[in-house]
């Protein structure tokens, strides 16, 4: 499952897009989808891909934790995270598998999981994730982009299954 | 008459009790036990046949007439008779408040460094990439 992270990580990077600073973003100065919001005191403009991979390896991958799982789902939850937060993802994925969404993934969202085809598994994210998107404030700005992207993870999602 | 209403309505009020509580008190257990007695004796009476003349929507409307009479009684008969204990404020606005004797637990303060998942700072050390940068994550 090694190579999954690389598999996934240039599917995020091919829809992350080059530097950007766009005021309408609350996320301020955007880079590989890296963001200022979120590590304020990196230098965005200069951030390198090798940079970008290192730090959703460490602060998404392994903290979702879904080295283990097939791509088909741990691509979905990450390319998630990476646009929602890691917590965000969590309790989607708890509402995909229809458990309670207290964003602890334990024994009894393992075993759903364990239980549910995957498949299944990824619409049913990725349907949880347009439902977070159109109730965020930036919506009427991103919708095209994110919708587009929705669009791709569900042609990524059958070529995974 | 108004002067008994008065009496009567002084009864609810803090600090007012009657000067036979107890008396007043036993008269109420008593009371409640005639009710308690005669409903049964009606009971058991219909099953053996004794059927008083009254039809069962005069028995409902008897019932509940003498249920409105005897509970406003018995209410009062049991706040005048809970001695010192009225549902209504002392009319001379004294402080019928004893000392509180509730006890004041410590509520412990939460700082923003006591939040585990803000402003996280991670070693690099299995990161070569991210070595020198201050890569600290507030997600």
């Amino acid at each position: 499952m090694a190579d999954n992270f690389k598999s996934c990580i240039d599917r995020v990077l091919t829809a992350e897009g080059n530097y950007v600073f766009d005021p309408s973003d609350p996320g301020g100065e955007t880079k590989f989808g890296i963001c200022k919001r979120s590590y304020p005191n990196l230098d965005i403009k200069n951030l390198t891909r090798d940079q970008a991979c290192a730090l959703y390896h460490r602060d998404f991958w392994a903290k979702l934790n879904v080295d283990t799982l097939p791509i088909s789902i741990a691509f979905q939850m990450l390319d998630f995270a990476v646009n929602s937060g890691s917590s965000t993802v969590t309790r989607a994925c708890q509402r995909a598998l229809g458990v309670a969404d207290d964003g602890h993934i334990g024994p009894v969202t393992l075993n759903k999981l364990g239980s549910t085809e995957h498949h299944i598994f990824a619409m049913r994210l990725l349907a949880q994730r347009l439902r977070f998107m159109v109730h965020c404030v930036n919506w009427p700005n991103a919708s095209r982009g994110w919708s587009l992207r929705i669009a791709t993870n569900l042609e990524y999602g059958a070529e995974d299954a | 008459m108004l002067d008994k209403l008065q009496d009567f309505y002084n009864l609810f009020r803090d600090g007012q009790s009657v000067a036979d509580a107890v008396g007043l008190k036993n008269k109420q257990n008593l009371a409640n036990a005639i009710t308690v007695f005669l409903g049964t004796a009606l009971a058991i009476g219909k099953l053996y046949g004794f059927n008083l003349p009254l039809d069962d929507s005069s028995l409902v409307s008897f019932g509940g007439a003498a249920a409105a009479i005897w509970g406003v009684f018995n209410v009062g008969a049991t706040v005048a008779s809970s001695d010192k204990i009225g549902l209504l404020p002392s009319r001379s606005g004294k402080d019928i408040g004893g000392t509180d004797f509730g006890i004041t637990l410590p509520v412990p303060t939460v700082s923003e460094t006591d939040s585990p998942t803000r402003n996280i700072t991670h070693s690099s050390t299995d990161y070569p990439a991210l070595a020198g940068l201050d890569s600290t994550y507030n997600g």
